[in-house]
């Protein structure tokens, strides 16, 4: 076989099993959204005050942060920044704090109030549960980013030049279908939409894969508090991971690959890239990979709870 | 509909079920008696599929109840002790949710939760939050939860925990209603409770079954062939003894002088024969006047009593840890 056929067929392979995992949990996000378990998680985190001060912290952090960024471009205006805002500690130190605070109820206070009992002898799957539990504390997720958009609103009012808002709005006359990309082309001329999408992509992907990690942490535990202090520890581990490559000597040729591996796992790495408008499919892939084998294990877990 | 074969549990050294086996079909409401500890909730558990049997096999409708059998735990409605519920939920988010999981959908979610609401008295409380509710109303909210979808098999874990004496009785009249189209398994420790609703009780002691017993409300009264016979009586002392130990198919008397001429005897009669009518024809014939005359039916508690602590040296050991 040449070396041209191998790749094509290894590119095949790779292609067939990433769409079999997709379908996969395609198929298990659809039926917890049909059986409604994502919409009692939903019920449930909005009316316990942890997801309005989620909200609430990180609203209050991101604003901090954007002041205290918008006066560093005011001194240095060359700096792109989005790219300061992930290489800032404050965006990991915040996701490290919440994300186990939105997945620690997930199974650990089913378990405590012994409502898993009636959960788990329902006629749904283990896997239909956990994709529940993950839906639902990643919607929250998300919701802790909305408020930046304000922020980039902000931001793009400051830069622009004097009418412009107005210069945007007087658009509508010329109907929907040539005032919306009328409008972004304007506003792509002051604001470079690349990075932005793409570190929000970023963000949405670390979210998957540490939620990820925090409801398979609280699937393992007993208590809400056992569930954050682990989720907190796994994550800052993951987090760690960026940190291998330092250690190993840079000046050795034969373990250049290794180090190369390695920093392929590190994750303000990958923030570096995504900041810059760079989506390298690898990266991608790695966060989505860790989603997919913390639900696995969660479920796993799930089901040994029954079947013990 | 729902067959036990031969279940066992271990939790580590402790043995929960030691082979437990039996059957109900529908039209049945069956008891689970036991003091605490004998295995009741885990027999349930196993039932609903909460808990995988150490060994043997429960099956619903010729399905086996196991971690994948999802159609086979759409047969049952299972009320769990203690009733667990989501506090931050309303009654009617919380019906819609079990109702959505058991697999119905938005209209039959509707038409369902309207019916459960109204069978267990709690259309009123359709908005109140879960977790302001008084313990009573907790446990009807769990068994209407387990209503919905109006599956063929309703295991019920102390379904009357918690329930003052009117919705005891409102309780029993839903089962009632219930059980000819239903097959349920119920667990209690009130016996009244189950010589109500149940027409066959299992006393579990130590994990086993040590007895099983029929309960037929009303008709089984007309039988007593075989019981003894409790009569109190007026009549000279001597002649009432002669008389009765002359009397075809008595086995032996006992007579107590209840002082002013009355007497109360116990009369045991030879195994199969019912002697009520040849006492009240005697004491017609002798002119004696008759206070009382009735079989002794052994009761559900007596019938308790003797088999949970009789048989306790006979139990099954436990290993030791």
């Amino acid at each position: 076989m040449s070396e041209a056929s191998r790749l094509l067929l290894l590119r095949v392979l790779a292609l067939g099993v990433t769409l079999l995992f997709g379908a996969i949990a395609l198929r298990g996000m659809l039926a917890a959204v049909r059986r409604g378990l994502v919409h009692k998680e939903l019920l449930q985190l909005f009316a316990s005050p942890i997801a309005w001060f989620a909200i609430a912290a990180s609203a209050l952090v991101n604003g901090f942060l954007f002041v205290a960024l918008l006066e560093l471009y005011a001194r240095t205006p060359n700096v792109p920044i989005v790219q300061i805002f992930f290489s800032s500690g404050f965006f990991w130190i915040l996701q490290l704090a919440l994300v186990p605070l939105i997945t620690m109820r997930s199974f650990a206070a089913e378990r405590t109030a012994g409502t898993i009992e009636p959960l788990l002898t329902a006629p749904v799957r283990a896997s239909e549960v956990v994709w529940g539990k993950f839906l639902g504390a990643f919607v929250l997720y998300l919701a802790l980013w909305l408020p930046t958009v304000a922020l980039l609103g902000a931001a793009l009012y400051y830069a622009s030049p004097p009418g412009f808002a107005a210069s945007l709005w007087a658009l509508r006359s010329h109907g929907i279908v040539r005032a919306v990309p009328e409008a972004l082309a304007r506003i792509g001329a002051i604001l470079d939409f690349g990075p932005v999408l793409s570190a929000y992509l970023g963000t949405a992907l670390l979210g998957a894969a540490w939620v990820a990690v925090g409801v398979l942490a609280s699937a393992v535990s007993r208590t809400q508090i056992v569930a954050y202090i682990l989720a907190a520890v796994l994550l800052a581990g993951t987090y760690a991971l960026g940190e291998l490559p330092a250690l190993v000597p840079a000046d050795s040729p034969t373990l250049a690959p290794l180090r190369e591996a390695l920093s392929g796992l590190s994750l303000p790495a990958a923030f570096a890239e995504f900041s810059r408008g760079v989506i390298d499919l690898r990266r991608v892939l790695l966060l989505l990979t860790t989603s997919g084998l913390a639900l696995f294990f969660a479920t796993r877990a799930v089901e040994s709870e029954r079947w013990r | 509909m729902l067959r036990v074969q031969d279940i066992t549990k271990r939790f580590g050294p402790t043995i929960a079920l030691a082979g437990v086996s039996f059957e109900a079909g529908r039209g049945e409401v069956l008891g689970l008696l036991g003091d605490n500890g004998a295995g009741k909730t885990t027999a349930l558990r196993v039932i609903a599929g909460y808990l995988p049997p150490t060994s043997g096999r429960v099956t619903v409708a010729g399905r086996t109840v196991g971690p994948t059998a999802t159609r086979a735990r759409a047969a049952i409605g299972y009320l769990p002790e203690r009733a667990p519920l989501y506090d931050d939920l309303r009654v009617r988010e919380w019906l819609r949710f079990r109702a959505r999981l058991v697999g119905l959908g938005r209209r039959a979610a509707r038409i369902e939760i309207a019916r459960v609401l109204d069978r267990c008295g709690l259309r009123t409380r359709a908005r109140a939050r879960v977790g302001t509710l008084s313990r009573g109303l907790r446990q009807r909210l769990a068994l209407a939860g387990a209503l919905l979808g109006d599956p063929p098999v309703l295991v019920l874990d102390e379904p009357s925990a918690g329930l003052d004496p009117q919705q005891v009785r409102a309780l029993r009249a839903l089962l009632r209603e219930l059980a000819p189209e239903h097959t349920i398994v119920l667990s209690t420790h009130v016996l009244p409770e189950a010589e109500a609703v149940c027409n066959r009780v299992l006393i579990l002691h130590r994990g086993r079954v040590a007895h099983e017993q029929r309960i037929e409300a009303g008709a089984g009264d007309a039988d007593a062939s075989g019981l003894p016979l409790r009569l109190e009586i007026i009549a000279p002392a001597e002649a009432l003894t002669a008389a009765l130990e002359a009397l075809v198919g008595v086995r032996r008397i006992e007579r107590t002088d209840l002082g002013g001429g009355a007497h109360r005897v116990r009369i045991e009669p030879e195994p199969g024969r019912d002697l009520r009518e040849a006492v009240a024809r005697l004491a017609l014939e002798r002119g004696w006047l008759v206070r009382e005359l009735r079989p002794e039916r052994p009761s559900l508690e007596e019938l308790f009593v003797r088999y949970t602590t009789g048989a306790a040296a006979s139990g099954p050991e436990e290993t030791a840890s």
